[in-house]
């Protein structure tokens, strides 16, 4: 706790400079009459999806594959219950690792529509079950942005548009609170009455989003409550129930304090911080591997770096392979391909065959606008060849020798285990 | 592979290895190893933004931005620098007011084991903001988020890689060509 104090003070300074998120109580009353809410939320929701893509075991539900857009809400509470109870179980398995990790997109949806009540409920349901197929993203970005205008007409009022106005720092409260929401529900000091319209457990997950940003937008109005200090924040998260249809009426967050705790608002929000950020880290650690016994921010953190370090010098090392092999750099597409497509199911030579169709005897430098539509899926001819041209002519190269010495002695990260480059696949393949 | 559900990061890695294939075509046909090499990297990076999608994170369009425009990207490049140091000061001014001394007297007095950890941490996490794309303007929090996206997306980059790496390998080795 000692540690996580003195961190998260370090770490303070350093939130604060992130874009508006330094004071977040003051940001969000400022944003929350006129924030518009369409780009936030299909900007919460991305991050919701691709967050859930990445740390999709928290949410592991019985009907994952069901992508079927339109459901009924008893259905879908039911599969919330059921999600919900999943989680309790969930993070004890963390540790061992899962194997696969399902992901429901319908899932979200039905979550995210049967959640309207209680004002911005309703995205940060979505939000609460972050479990998205990453491949119907764009579909789901499209479909939650026309559910949000959806519950935006619906639920008028104010705290649907602080929520829409809280942009990225509410889509991490989300998903850290999510992953709580069942284990920590007994917590919450302050229950309120059980809501006849959902399942206490909807209510409490699809609400933890809503009231943890309601918190840190209120916390400092409502100086006499605090939340305790539990690193998991269940507590903030718990009391979700009362708060989004209380939040109609009076936009407040009645948090209770333990014994001892401090109720400062200042606390409120750094406590919130801190436990969003040790979510955070717990996450990170089931992603970094060989990082399970590790605890405290600091040497977390070194690990993190060191793996994407050598997550970066492998691709270094590869794509330098990759060049030396091929002296040409055309790569036999269909014997290649042939191989790849065993490993890749569902990519049939038709779809790859496309590519050299697509390249356009003149090649125009595309304007950046072109970029951007470019990023949105289809890969461009020309946006690569001006991007390749623009490295080439930009950059110097460096000494081979060197980069080759680099390269092999760098390769070593110990908890790679199965997956370390020895030094055999550079001698096969510097054959020159 | 631990990760998103597998059908996720298939279709990432499909994504990706279409887009490095294409960009692979796309390039010159006589360069050196240095350039082969800085092509097949950039072409990889820019293969997996594009296969990740603009959606949900902010790397891919760092990456994007970073590899698309030249001496816009030196403007912006100057512009990150000043905010990082008009941030710095901003936060060392701000941190002074709250203890009450100044910078040089409490580099003289950190002695506590907390200050120690804060700093550590502090220091690791402007290393990684250097790391990741686009980190620098990140806050603590998402920038965590971040990471992890970036550090799965890279990780099956790296299998793909290594894949077409092989198959290459083997279909060169072997001495069999495929014909189209």
């Amino acid at each position: 706790m000692d540690m996580n104090e003195s961190s998260e003070k370090g770490m303070k300074s350093n939130a604060s400079s992130g874009p508006g998120n330094g004071i977040p109580v003051e940001w969000q009353s400022q944003f929350s009459g006129t924030f518009s809410c369409t780009p936030a939320a299909q900007q919460q929701h991305a991050m919701m999806e691709s967050f859930a893509a990445v740390s999709a075991g928290l949410w592991a539900s019985a009907t994952s594959q069901n992508m079927a857009l339109s459901s009924d809400v008893s259905a879908m509470s039911s599969a919330v219950q059921r999600g919900a109870g999943f989680l309790a179980p969930v993070p004890a398995f963390l540790p061992q690792g899962l194997s696969h990790f399902p992901v429901d997109s319908g899932f979200i949806e039905r979550a995210a529509r049967s959640t309207c009540f209680g004002g911005g409920g309703g995205m940060m349901g979505a939000g609460a079950y972050g479990a998205a197929d990453q491949s119907m993203g764009d579909a789901f970005g499209g479909a939650a942005e026309r559910l949000m205008d959806h519950h935006r007409n619906e639920c008028n009022n104010k705290a649907d548009l602080e929520l829409a106005g809280n942009g990225h720092d509410e889509v991490p409260s989300s998903e850290a609170a999510g992953g709580d929401c069942s284990s920590k529900g007994s917590d919450s000091k302050k229950r309120r009455r059980p809501n006849e319209v959902m399942g206490a457990d909807q209510v409490h997950c699809s609400n933890l989003p809503a009231d943890s940003a309601n918190e840190s937008v209120h916390s400092k109005d409502k100086g006499e409550e605090s939340s305790p200090a539990t690193t998991t924040g269940g507590k903030s998260k718990g009391k979700g129930a009362k708060d989004t249809s209380e939040s109609q009426k009076e936009d407040y967050i009645h948090v209770r304090a333990r014994r001892g705790q401090a109720t400062n608002s200042h606390s409120l929000a750094e406590r919130l911080r801190r436990e969003k950020i040790s979510e955070r880290m717990k996450l990170l650690q089931d992603l970094v591997p060989g990082c399970s016994k590790v605890t405290g921010k600091a040497v977390m953190l070194d690990e993190i770096i060191n793996y994407v370090q050598s997550l970066q010098r492998q691709v270094e090392f590869l794509s330098m392979k990759l060049a030396t092999v091929n002296p040409r750099l055309d790569l036999n597409i269909e014997g290649l391909l042939s191989k790849d497509l065993l490993r890749f199911p569902g990519v049939h030579s038709s779809s790859i065959g496309f590519s050299p169709e697509m390249m356009h005897p003149q090649l125009q430098l595309s304007q950046p606008g072109l970029i951007q539509g470019g990023a949105a899926g289809m890969a461009n001819p020309d946006v690569f060849r001006r991007i390749i041209q623009a490295q080439l002519g930009a950059k110097e190269g460096s000494q081979m020798p060197h980069a080759l010495n680099g390269y092999v002695s760098q390769m070593a990260y110990p908890s790679l285990g199965s997956q370390d480059l020895s030094i055999r696949p550079s001698q096969d393949g510097f054959q020159m | 592979m631990r990760g998103p559900s597998n059908n996720t990061m298939m279709a990432f890695k499909r994504g990706f290895l279409r887009s490095l294939l294409l960009s692979l075509q796309s390039s010159k046909a006589t360069m050196s190893l240095e350039e082969r090499k800085r092509a097949v990297k950039s072409s990889a990076d820019v293969a997996m933004a594009t296969a990740r999608g603009v959606a949900g994170a902010r790397w891919p369009q760092a990456i994007l931005s970073s590899s698309s425009s030249s001496s816009p990207s030196r403007m912006q490049a100057k512009v990150k620098r000043c905010k990082n140091i008009v941030r710095r000061c901003c936060h060392k001014r701000r941190r002074d007011g709250n203890n009450g001394t100044s910078f040089f007297a409490r580099t003289a007095l950190n002695r506590s084991s907390t200050e120690v950890a804060r700093r550590l941490v502090k220091k690791r996490t402007k290393v990684l903001r250097r790391m990741i794309p686009g980190g620098d303007l990140l806050d603590e929090i998402s920038l965590l988020h971040e990471a992890m996206d970036y550090v799965v997306h890279l990780h099956a980059e790296v299998d793909v890689l290594r894949l077409v790496s092989k198959a290459l390998q083997r279909s060169t080795t072997s001495g069999l060509f495929h014909a189209f």
